[in-house]
Parts: structure tokens; sequence; C-alpha cells
């Protein structure tokens, strides 16, 4: 059975327009245009236990929406959710000690406060138990290498430091599913790089279940054997990782350099140029075709060197999300 | 207490509100005997009720209270409802202020101070006077969490604060110098009498037990309907993108 089931989620704002100006400030305090959006739209899809997904879409898909409903942040306009068997905008007890949320953006720590007092609070909202508490803050400060600054006021900290101790609240309490809400976001890469190791690990370890919302393609690709793409409300994509290269790229990235210069027009028949100088070039080639136009280029051409890659992931995201590729 | 010059400073201020309010009804009372039948003994005692009700009701709910509508402004309560902890309880005991609790101690020495001004017959209503004045700060908090519930359509609701505080302020001087309808009405819809005016008549031996059986009934009313009101209101809450 799946951990969380999703069927035919709709979740509707309200907001009123304003025009710019004092004229329009006064005439507001009488009249507001009332207007209406629908961020997530008829959304359906489920996740097994120990599943690690990636949430994708472009600013106001309807991501971190999606994701309040589903730790009941939000109630939806209609549509059901489970997670872990329980309805989460309903707020019992029994669900919220199974789960949490980590948001890049918002703060669970007391400001003023060391990170240890607000574990402590979080201990005893979630009624952990006091060995268990501190085999875990030993275990998860020692992976995430930050012992040393538990006893720091939180707003000393730097961000990197900050998100970490973010982690480590949201884990005491070992939940079975976790929801990540851009967990890398505004990190330098040497912090997002152990997040992503850590994340990797506690999946791998604890099997417990992660929904993953990034802007990050390094997050995605190294977490993430499965994505949903989201964009205005619906679901655009909802597979494999894999799959969705193959979906949506029918071709491979050539790019070559040359000991001497090469005539655009000599290169046109092996494929697509996207990018010319006269000693270096990057050609799109049909996977079919790949092989037999890199031979051909290293025997005809006066190639220094050829690096055959991927279409990179963020390219095909960003043909979904400017809907130039087809719908799958 | 992190903050020690903030500490420092707010107790000062405080006990400096409290000597201007007694110096006042030291200067009424150079010219009068009585106020409606209260004398400078019974307004002090009224006086030091007052403080005590709204420095109990400062330092567990108020702070947190005052923050709702910024909880909703900037979408600060996702964490809040996460959390297997009912949240209109955290919402309203997340922040304590200690420093208006050492002021309690003050209020009670007012208390003191008053009812050794003249003698006062022992009355067995003097024994339910702590719990009325707790009683008195259940129904404030009824009243004001209702109040900053609003928050949830209007969003920025701070003059409705300030109203509050405004009418507990009326509850300081004794309701009797209002007319029928007032009076009325601070039994009732706006039971500012119960809260203020009911406990110092207990320790004087004058208030009625109907009455003050009526106003463990309005405290417990008016916390189910704010509760309620409460509930219905966080429906509304549509966090920050």
């Amino acid at each position: 059975m799946p951990i969380i089931e999703v069927k035919n989620l709709t979740k509707r704002y309200e907001y009123y327009k304003k025009a710019p100006g004092l004229l329009a400030s006064v005439k507001s305090l009488f009249h507001r245009e009332k207007l209406f959006i629908e961020a997530v739209k008829n959304i359906s899809f489920s996740i097994e236990e120990g599943e690690l997904v990636g949430f994708l879409g472009p600013n106001g898909a309807g991501k971190t929406t999606t994701l309040k409903m589903l730790s009941g942040i939000l109630y939806p306009t209609s549509g059901d959710a489970r997670v872990l068997g329980y309805k989460p905008w309903e707020r019992k007890k029994q669900y919220q000690k199974q789960f949490s949320i980590v948001m890049g953006q918002k703060n669970q720590l007391w400001w003023d406060l060391p990170a240890m007092d607000s574990f402590i609070l979080n201990k005893e909202i979630y009624e952990v138990p006091d060995k268990q508490f501190h085999a875990t803050v030993d275990e998860l400060s020692a992976l995430l290498e930050i012992k040393d600054i538990l006893d720091v006021q939180v707003r000393k900290l730097s961000l990197g430091q900050r998100m970490k101790c973010e982690l480590i609240a949201a884990l005491l309490h070992s939940p079975k599913v976790l929801f990540l809400d851009e967990p890398t976001i505004g990190l330098d890469v040497v912090s997002q790089q152990k997040m992503r190791e850590f994340i990797k690990t506690y999946n791998t370890q604890k099997k417990t279940t992660i929904l993953l919302t990034s802007h990050y393609m390094e997050d995605v690709e190294a977490l993430c054997k499965r994505v949903i793409i989201i964009d205005h409300g619906e679901i655009r994509y909802d597979g494999a990782l894999s799959d969705l290269m193959d979906t949506y790229v029918d071709h491979k990235v050539l790019t070559i350099t040359f000991t001497a210069p090469v005539e655009k027009k000599d290169l046109e028949k092996y494929g697509e140029v996207h990018e010319y100088a006269p000693l270096r070039v990057v050609l799109h080639t049909t996977k079919d075709e790949v092989k037999k136009s890199a031979a051909a280029i290293l025997t005809k051409l006066p190639v220094d060197d050829i690096l055959i890659d991927e279409v990179p992931v963020e390219d095909v995201i960003r043909k979904i999300f400017t809907k130039e590729a087809p719908r799958e | 207490m992190l903050f020690r010059a903030n500490f420092v400073t707010g107790m000062i201020i405080q006990f400096g509100w409290i000597c201007a309010y007694l110096l006042l009804i030291h200067i009424l009372f150079l010219h009068t005997n009585n106020i409606v039948g209260w004398s400078k003994r019974d307004m002090f005692l009224l006086g030091g009720i007052w403080l005590a009700v709204s420095d109990l009701l400062e330092a567990t709910v108020a702070t947190a209270l005052l923050k709702i509508p910024e909880y909703v402004r900037y979408g600060t309560l996702d964490h809040i409802l996460t959390r297997p902890v009912d949240s209109q309880f955290i919402i309203s005991f997340w922040r304590f202020d200690f420093m208006r609790s050492l002021m309690l101690l003050a209020d009670l020495g007012i208390i003191a101070y008053a009812l050794s001004i003249e003698s006062v017959s022992l009355n067995l209503t003097m024994v339910v006077a702590p719990l009325l004045i707790i009683n008195g700060a259940v129904i404030g908090y009824a009243m004001s969490i209702a109040l900053q519930s609003l928050a949830f359509w209007f969003v920025k609701v701070d003059n409705l604060w300030a109203l509050f505080n405004g009418i507990l302020d009326v509850a300081k001087y004794p309701l009797d110098i209002f007319g029928k309808v007032v009076k009325l009405i601070t039994l009732t819809a706006v039971p500012l009498a119960l809260m203020i005016m009911l406990p110092a008549q207990a320790l004087l031996g004058r208030a009625s037990w109907l009455l003050i059986g009526y106003s463990f009934c309005v405290s417990a009313v008016f916390l189910f309907l704010s509760r309620r009101f409460y509930q219905f209101a966080v429906r509304r809450y549509s966090s920050v993108a």
C-alpha cells in the first residue's frame, strides 16, 4: 500500500487586486477586485515506502502548496490525500508524530537561543525518550559535522549550519515521512554536497519516504530515481528520471575541439550546430547516428578532443516548463 | 532574559506606570472620600486587582497572542500547525514574559497594602478571590484570542489589541459610575465587571455567591466559544509562498 496517496487534489487561493498609487489605495477601501487562482489542479500520484522522489517545477507551479497540503498546513479546496493512512489536514497527533517538514526558507528553531534548546523543546513535543534523543543528536550532528555549534545562538550561525540544525530538529523523532522544501537553497556548493550525501545516507539507512522539491538539478540527479514534474498546478510528468531523458531527449551532445579551423558548413552534415567557433563546436546528433558521426568526424576533420555527453537534465526540464517538449 | 538591558528597563517602566496610577488615586482622594461608594482603600484594591489580571495576561498569553497577525502575514504558523501539540495552546503560551510575572508580586503587594489601610471583616468570599482573579484572566484570554483570530480574515488587526486594552483599562474604575445599560453589558457581552470588580468585591465581602457562580459559568462559555471560533478561523490560514 502506498505511503502517500493523492487523488484529484485541488487548491484554490483567493486574493485581491489593487492598482498602484494613493488614489487606488483609497478606492480599495470601498471596492476591491477579488480574484482566484488554482495553485494545484486535480493532481494525483502515489509514493511507496522508502522512495526518494523529486518534485520539480518552476516558481509558482504548486510544489510548495502540495507539500503544505500533505503536511496539513493547508486545507485543500477539493480532492483527497492520505499519508500513512491519515488525512493530513485533520492534524491528528498520531500522524504529526510520524512525519516532518523542512522548509529551506523558513526556520523552526528559536532565533535567539542555541539550537540545542530547540532540540530539547522538540524532544518534549514529540515525546522522544531521553536515550533515543541523545543517540539521535549525537549521530546526526556527527554525520553533519556540527557537534561544536549546538550551543551557539542560532542567529549567530551561518546559513549552512542553520540548515543542518533544522534538519536535525526535523529528524529527532525519526519520522517515517519527510518533506523537504528546497533544503539546499542559498547554500554554498560544499554545504549542498554535504546535505545531499546526508539525505541519501539517511534515506538508505532509515528507509524514510522523502519528497523533495528543489530548483537545483544536482539535487535531483544525485538523489532521485523518480521525479514528478508539476507546472501551473498540473502534473506534466511522473516517472523515473532515466525514462524522462528517454522520453524527451532523442539526441546526444558532441563537444569537439580542433587543431585547425573548420568551416561550419563542413559540420552541418553530422548534426545540428548549437555553438560554433573555428576551433570548437557543439553538435547535437540523434542517438542512432552519434557513433557514426563521431567516427566520421574523427577520420575526416583535424580533431584535438571529442566529448560525447547526455543532454543536461535541466535543459530537458526547462523544455517541459516552457512547453517546448510534448506532454508524456 | 537574554537581553538584560531590555529586561531591566522594562521593569523600571512598569514600576513607573504603577506608581503613576497609584499617585492618581491618591490625588483624587485628596478631594473626596468616596466615588459611588468606593473608598480610597477600595480603589487601591480595585487597581491592584486590575494590575494583577493585566499582568497575569501579559505574563502568560498576551505576548504570544499579539504575534498571531504576524504569523498569518508572514506565514510563520506553518511549523506550529505541523507539530503534535494543539496549535491554540502553542500560539497562546509560546512566549512567557518573565518580567511581567515578577510584576505580579508588586500587584499582590498593592492588594495587601490596600487591605491594610482599613480592616475588612473576614468573609468566606475572600477565599475564592484568588480564583476569581485567575477567572478574570481566563475571560480576558477568551476575548483576546477571539479578537486576534480575526487576523485570519483581516491579517492586520493591531488596532483590535489596542481596543481590547482600552476596554480593559475602563475596568480599573468602579463600573458603578456608569449607567444600568453599561453595567449590564459589563456583566454579559463584555464581562469586565466579572473580571476585575467581582474579585475586589469578593475580597471586601460584598460579592454574592450567585454572581461568583455565574462568573465561572461565563468564563466556561467564553472559553468554549472562543475555542470554536479559533478552530473555524485557522482553517482559513493560507500560509505564504
